[in-house]
This record gives C-alpha cells, sequence and structure tokens, in this order.
C-alpha cells in the first residue's frame, strides 16, 4: 500500500510539473484523479502497472515527491536548495560504483550491507548525526523515515538501500544537477550582464550573482 | 533558538538515534558466522542398484521445461515443471505431479500455479512464467520460489515466493522478493535450495542482465532475505550449483558463460559457512554451457549429472567423485549422441531413435503423442536434433537417487535409482 502511495505521489508530482502552464485548479484536480487512479487495485490502478515495469520507489523519492507536489500547488519550495544539492551530489556519486558493483562488476557486493549489516547503519547514524549538527534536517528527516519504514517492511522489501535510494531516484537527481548547474550559470551570465550595463550607464562596483532560486 | 525549533532539533536527533537501533540486524551472529547443514543420508553413498526410467509429465503441453522436485515426509516426490506452447509463452504454467516409489508410477500432471493467478494476486502485470524450484519446510509448508517476468525477456526475471499447506496441491502468493537494486530485475532460480544449522534456507539464483553470475539467498521462515553471498562477478557463470559437505564446507559448480573460454564447468570453494567464496576457476568438466544437476553421497563423494561435453545437450551422463572433485569417473550416460554430433540428424532415422528411448522409458502412457512432440520440437527441414538438459539432482531420505530432466523439451524424464543396502555401522553425518 506504501509502495503504491509513494507511486501515486511521484506520478501527481511528475504531472505536476509536465502542467506547469495549466491553471492551477484544473492541475490540481487532475493531480487528485491521478492519485485515485493510482490507488485503485490493480488491474485497474496506474500504480500497479507502473510498478510492474518500474519496480517500487524509495521513501526518499516518496518525500521528494510530496515537497515537489507542495512546490507546485503552493509555488514555494520547501527544501533548501543547498540541502537538496549536496543530497542530490551524494546520490549520484553514490550511484556511480553502487549500482556496477551490486550489478556483478566486483565480488564486493554492497547491496548486500543492506540487508543487515552493523556498520552499514552506523555510517547512516554518522551521516544523519553530520547533517543534525549542521542543521540540515532534510537528510534526516529522510533517513528516519526510511529506517522506520525498513523497520516497519512497509514497501516488502528486506532491504534497507530500496528504502534509502532507487535508480529513477538516481536519474532525477542527476537531471536536477545538470539543470542547478544551468540555471546558475544563466543567472551569473545575466548578472553580468546586468553589472555591465550599469557599468556603462553609471560607472561603480558590480553586483553579487543571484545564484539562488525559488 | 526558539523553544519550538529547539525542540524539533533534538527530536530529530533523537529519532535519529532510535532509527539506528531499530534497524539494527537481530541476529548478526548467524549471519557472520553461518553453517550449512548437511542433508545427504548416512550410509547410503552405495550405488548399485538399477536405474529405471520413466516419463513424469504426461505430453499433455507442446513444450516442457526446467524440471524440479521435492521429497514428501510420505517417501513420495513431487516434481514441479513450466509447461505450454512455446517457452514465454503467455499459456506457460507450473505444472506437477507426483511419483509413488511404492507404485512406480507417476500421477497425471496438473497444472498447479498460473500466469494470471500470480498476477491477481501479487497485483502486478506479470508476462511469463519460468524455472520453479520447491523448499519443503520442518513443519509441512511447501514453498516454491518462481521466476515471473512482467516486461522483456528472462534478464528481466523476478522471483516470487508461493505458499502451500497441502505438499504442493495448491498455492497461494506470499510475495515477490526484492533482490535487486535495479528495479529488482534478472534474478533467476534453476537449481536445488540448502539449508543452514539455524533453520534459514539458502536459495542459489544467478543474474543475467549485466552481469552474469551467481548467488545464494538466504531466507527466514518468513521469506525474509537474511543475508546474500555472491558467487563469482562480472559476465561468467550461472545457475550455481550448491554441494554442502560439512557445516562449513561446500562447492559450487557453475554452468559456463563467457565466450573467451568456454566448453567447462566452473567452481567455486567455500570453507566458512558461505561467508566467503573463492574466486571462479575452471574445473576439469566438460560442459556445453548448460545445467549441473548434483548430489552429495557423503562427504567428497559426489554425483555431478550434465552435458558431458563441450558442444551440445546430445549427450547426458552422470559423473562421480570420491575426493572432493579432484578426479572424476564417468558413471553413466542417460544418453549419448555424440555420434550425429556433425550434423543435423535425417528425421526418419532421429525418430526411430526416438522411439528406442520412449520404448526404453516404463509406462509411457501415450507414445505417439511424445514423438509428435519431439518432431514438433527438435525436427527443421534440414534435419533434426537431440537434447537433453536441465538436470535436478535429489536423494531421497531413503538413500534413493532421483534425477529429472527434460527430454528433447517435450517431457520430462525421470531416473530413478533405489538405493542400495545401507552401510551399517557408519555414520557420516
Amino acid at each position: 500500500m506504501i509502495s503504491n502511495l509513494i507511486c501515486a505521489l511521484v506520478l501527481a508530482a511528475v504531472w505536476l510539473r509536465l502542467s506547469a502552464r495549466l491553471p492551477l485548479p484544473v492541475r490540481g484536480g487532475l493531480a487528485v484523479a491521478l492519485v485515485i487512479w493510482s490507488l485503485l487495485p490493480f488491474p485497474v490502478g496506474l500504480a500497479g502497472w507502473a510498478m510492474s515495469y518500474f519496480s517500487h520507489l524509495s521513501i526518499t523519492s516518496g518525500l521528494l515527491a510530496l515537497a515537489a507536489i507542495q512546490h507546485r500547488l503552493r509555488g514555494r519550495y520547501w527544501l533548501p536548495v543547498g540541502q537538496l544539492r549536496a543530497v542530490c551530489v551524494m546520490l549520484v556519486a553514490l550511484a556511480l560504483f553502487f549500482y556496477p558493483m551490486s550489478l556483478g562488476s566486483s565480488y564486493a557486493d554492497p547491496y548486500a550491507l543492506g540487508f543487515g549489516d552493523i556498520l552499514f547503519s552506523s555510517v547512516l547514524l554518522l551521516i544523519g548525526l553530520f547533517a543534525w549538527m549542521n542543521r540540515a534536517y532534510a537528510p534526516c528527516v529522510v533517513l528516519i523515515a526510511a529506517q522506520g519504514a525498513f523497520y516497519f517492511n512497509l514497501l516488502h522489501s528486506d532491504n534497507l538501500w530500496d528504502y534509502l535510494i532507487d535508480p529513477w531516484l538516481v536519474f532525477w537527481a542527476t537531471g536536477w544537477l545538470v539543470r542547478d548547474r544551468l540555471v546558475v550559470r544563466r543567472d551569473v551570465r545575466a548578472a553580468r550582464r546586468q553589472a555591465a550595463t550599469r557599468a556603462g550607464e553609471a560607472p561603480g562596483p558590480a553586483s553579487e550573482p543571484a545564484g539562488s532560486r525559488s | 533558538m526558539p523553544m519550538a525549533r529547539r525542540g524539533f532539533h533534538w527530536l530529530l536527533g533523537a529519532l535519529l538515534l532510535v532509527s539506528f537501533v531499530a534497524v539494527l540486524p537481530e541476529h548478526q551472529e548467524r549471519v557472520s558466522k553461518p553453517e550449512f547443514k548437511p542433508d545427504y543420508v548416512p550410509g547410503h553413498d552405495r550405488l548399485n542398484g538399477q536405474w529405471q526410467m520413466r516419463f513424469a509429465s504426461d505430453g499433455e503441453t507442446p513444450l516442457v521445461h526446467a524440471p524440479s522436485m521435492v521429497a514428501l515426509p510420505d517417501g513420495r516426490l513431487r516434481a514441479f515443471w513450466f509447461a505450454g506452447k512455446r517457452e514465454g509463452g503467455p499459456d506457460v504454467a507450473i505444472h506437477s505431479a507426483i511419483f509413488d516409489p511404492q507404485q512406480g508410477a507417476w500421477s497425471e500432471e496438473e497444472r498447479v500455479v498460473t500466469r494470471e493467478q500470480i498476477r491477481l494476486q501479487w497485483g502486478r502485470h506479470v508476462r511469463k512464467l519460468g524455472n520453479a524450484v520447491p523448499v519443503l519446510d520442518e513443519d509441512g509448508r511447501m514453498r516454491l520460489f518462481v521466476v515471473a517476468v512482467s516486461f522483456g525477456g528472462w534478464a528481466a526475471s523476478r522471483l516470487v515466493v508461493l505458499e502451500s499447506d497441502d505438499m504442493g496441491a495448491s498455492w497461494r502468493f506470499d510475495e515477490a522478493l526484492v533482490t535487486s537494486p535495479f528495479l529488482n530485475i534478472s534474478t533467476l532460480v534453476k537449481t536445488p535450495p540448502i539449508r543452514y544449522q539455524d533453520g534459514t534456507v539458502g536459495l542459489p539464483v544467478y543474474h543475467e542482465m549485466v552481469g552474469k553470475f551467481g548467488e545464494i539467498l538466504r531466507l527466514d521462515d518468513h521469506n525474509r532475505i537474511v543475508d546474500k553471498e555472491r558467487i563469482g562477478h562480472g559476465r561468467k557463470a550461472i545457475q550455481p550449483l550448491v554441494l554442502v559437505d560439512g557445516p562449513k564446507r561446500a562447492t559450487a559448480f557453475l554452468r559456463n558463460e563467457t565466450d573467451t573460454h568456454p566448453g567447462f564447468l566452473y567452481r567455486s570453494e567455500t570453507r566458512d559457512g558461505g561467508g566467503d567464496w573463492s574466486p571462479l576457476r575452471p574445473s576439469q568438466l566438460q560442459n556445453p554451457s548448460s545445467a549441473v544437476g548434483g548430489v552429495v553421497l557423503s562427504p567428497g563423494h559426489w554425483l555431478l549429472v550434465a552435458n558431458c561435453n563441450p558442444m551440445e545437450r546430445d549427450d547426458l551422463c552422470m559423473r562421480e567423485t570420491h575426493d572432493g572433485g579432484k578426479t572424476w569417473s564417468g558413471r553413466y550416460f542417460f544418453h549419448n549422441r555424440a555420434q550425429w554430433r556433425e550434423g543435423n540428424v535425417p528425421q526418419t532415422e532421429y525418430m526411430e531413435m526416438i522411439s528406442e528411448e520412449v520404448a526404453g522409458t516404463l509406462e509411457t502412457e501415450s507414445p505417439s503423442l511424445l514423438r509428435q512432440r519431439v518432431e514438433r520440437n527438435k525436427c527443421a527441414e534440414q534435419g533434426c536434433e537431440f537434447q537433453y538438459d536441465y538436470p535436478y539432482v535429489i536423494q531421497a531420505a531413503n538413500g534413493d537417487v532421483h534425477i529429472l530432466y527434460t527430454w528433447n523439451k517435450s517431457a520430462i524424464r525421470h531416473a530413478w535409482l533405489p538405493a542400495g543396502q545401507p552401510l551399517l555401522g557408519r555414520n557420516n553425518r
């Protein structure tokens, strides 16, 4: 059930992203309809079909989908961009060795650690504590939610990794980072142009680049 | 910092610690120090009987493949295989039959698990079914691990578990195992399970998408995966057959999937109960990249059933070792069509040889139907081919050795070697 709900939330988030030009009531109404359709039992429900092909999505994906839905409906991003950027970099860096090794490129199998390993849990705790001490609460919430869901076996997987990451999340993180770089570069160029224009009109110090988004 | 924000901060810190404690493994000991439970039958490692050959399947479907079996507490056997119009077809289902050694006969073939049943009970699309491997628990519950594919080919396989309380006559879906982080695909079963001292079951599985390698999944009573150990890596070998010699010692033989060094089986050993497996190395056993079956009769005394040439699946032999695989003897050929290997066999001659094999099989119900099936499956315009593969071997509690294999893609053939007199005074366990 939780797997279906996460899938429904992700589908709704994708829909809201794709339908950004439609009026808000239409987008919102269709998103609700999509969630309801997704949660219907298989074979009527969409989630059963989606997960037949894409497999289940992680708790992290579900939380990010919630944040994205909130962003699209309310217009304000709940997650601090700096924290999101750090998490995305960590995810992509992790995926670079995690997936090849888990799919058999070496004898060592990091995925096997997820079936229960004190060292793995300790590393997660350290990451969580580091984030907590730096008041980066988003990673803390993800870790707590994922480990809690794992404890209650909410995704019907016995592996903690499945609660933390999934390939679609990594694809999304990669895309987000690429877009982030493009947006930052665009903002820098815009700021330079603005500064140059100002300098042409009235000489003075250049302004700082924006570098951040709503 | 406002009071509410400070409270939130400390609440998150506390929850981090609680969640850390919650996910700590319950039984770290059994993962870090595993011990096998050998299942050879003490005193029954002398093979001096006469093989009896039967067909387990009825010829009900055009194609059958990948048999497996389990010994029932009353001494009978229950066999499973997949059957349908063609491999991967939408009508393919898991079929089953029971062998009664007292009667020396197989029951009628039944369809026990269907694609539609798994599809509806799982709530996921199922495109096709494949290999099935049974496990009988001490409490009488039977589990069946079945390969199910939602999209694509066998490389996109997932494993589902079904359970039965009536010795395999009827099944209910339990769950799908999550065994891979990438879309949970590319995990298959073929070879018999092994057991551990703590009651967990080791399910040998293999992957064949990006990598081709073997693994052992350790499952508890609730089908929870408690550990996973890799046998090999890269794109080398699949379908691990695990022969357990003792609590800490086992040897795995794997089907060779390399293009660069084909023609032999790979092997790997563990000396710590499966915690670590040695790197794959070539065995001295020739094999044309086909499945292998086998059984341990006593420590170091193993039987291995496979195709015994590096080229084709047109023979099937049993090899025996008494020294843990250092030396082997070719003990018995169930089939040997090596002289026809060079080219396709003319259909008339081929069908004569098939008729001889059918005639040499006890109590065949419908020989003409089986011949039709073989003709359809193995003959083309340019001639016909022999195919004997996918052996599955067990030793029953009374010491009998049973082998099931796919006979020309058209029938499941059963080779039964009743046990000799037990060797008194020996206790090998």
